[in-house]
């Protein structure tokens, strides 16, 4: 059974920063992209801020399986573990377009 | 791209971003389509923004207090090894389906997905005997609604890991997020009640669009401006989302979900005959 209540909450303020900085950068991007169409900086924010948001999911499994391996629920581990080889592959198959 | 479709692809956002929390399908199903039909993006495109705004509403979710004792992590992970799977190959495949074909399987899906949940409205897969162990990928949690501890266990494994495999493939193809299938299929079959199906899937629903998100990206799919605003709004939705969710009836859910999805199909079927 789970026991969701607790389980992240050591890490959550990772996720909320996680939140605040994609959100800042899309902000910040936004706002110069407006004042200046596809100047560098507002590129290069707006970029920064897909791909942190792009990490959001990835920090959020990868915390949630250190709270795991911290109560040695071992399946949890594995199966998580799984889903980071293919999220692996991804990226993989991403860089080598 | 200019002030004013900006302006418009955020406020779609926003609604897209409130839908989705509140119904934990992500928000892509209705931001696809206002991209693509009243922005006149193609398929592709309106699903590269979708898949960021996907992302957005579950990390959003993920990183609130709401839900947090609904949602089934254990659940949740175990779809995701399907899902991803699933989202790499949908992505991969798009680049071979025609813009009518895409417009067809949007309409099927959304379509028999509405279907699905008008047939089912009363079904309320609770245990009643909290005594009832809900074994090791069930789950319980405290319902406001009746004020009472909710116990469910997880039924028919294979079909939750099927669906979550072609929910994979839709995101991966469409853009909408694996939610779309995977809410109905896990609270129709699977034996879990609507609000952990939706609380747990919007959490993880994040990570299937991970499985396709850097492929679209990498192929230059996503208009970095369009998708920034369309995150912003997300943003703002999908915490009025939230707000909404536990005050909301179970069976008030599954018809404003099933009429948006009939709504969304006729369109995609006309675009289908028209295209």
């Amino acid at each position: 059974m789970s026991t969701p209540t607790d389980l992240d909450e050591r890490f959550l303020w990772v996720s909320r920063a996680n939140v605040m900085l994609f959100g800042a950068a899309m902000v910040a991007g936004l706002v110069l992209h407006l004042a200046s169409p596809y100047g560098v900086l507002s590129v290069r924010l707006l970029q920064a801020g897909l791909v942190l948001l792009m990490a959001a999911p990835a920090l959020r499994i990868l915390t949630a399986v250190a709270e795991r391996i911290r109560r040695r629920d071992w399946v949890f581990v594995l199966m998580t573990a799984i889903v980071v080889v293919e999220l692996g592959i991804v990226l993989w198959r991403a860089a080598t377009r | 791209m200019l002030v004013i479709p900006l302006l418009e692809v955020m406020a779609a956002g926003a609604v897209a971003g409130c839908l989705g929390a509140l119904l934990g399908i992500g928000g892509g199903i209705f931001l696809v389509p206002f991209l693509n039909v009243v922005l006149g993006l193609d398929m592709k495109a309106a699903a590269g923004i979708s898949l960021m705004t996907v992302i957005a509403t579950s990390s959003i979710v993920s990183a609130g207090s709401a839900n947090r004792g609904v949602i089934n992590l254990r659940l949740g992970i175990l779809l995701q090894i399907p899902a991803v799977a699933g989202g790499l190959i949908g992505a991969e495949g798009v680049e071979s389906l025609s813009q009518k074909t895409l417009y067809m399987i949007f309409a099927s899906v959304t379509g028999v997905i509405a279907a699905v949940m008008l047939t089912r409205l009363d079904r309320r897969n609770v245990i009643l005997d909290v005594n009832i162990p809900s074994g090791q990928l069930g789950g319980q949690y405290f319902e406001q609604e009746s004020g009472r501890p909710i116990v469910y266990q997880l039924r028919r494994l294979p079909t939750a890991l099927g669906i979550s495999f072609s929910g994979g493939v839709l995101s991966g193809l469409l853009g909408i997020g694996g939610g779309i299938l995977q809410v109905p299929a896990l609270n129709a079959w699977c034996g879990v009640p609507m609000r952990a199906a939706a609380a747990t899937t919007a959490a993880m629903i994040g990570v299937t669009a991970l499985g396709s998100a850097p492929i679209y990206y990498a192929r230059g799919d996503v208009m970095a401006p369009a998708a920034a605003a369309a995150v912003i709004g997300v943003l703002v939705g999908s915490r009025a989302g939230m707000w909404m969710a536990p005050r909301a009836r179970a069976k008030w859910l599954k018809i404003l979900m099933a009429v948006v999805l009939a709504i969304v199909s006729g369109i995609y079927i006309y675009r289908s005959v028209t295209a």
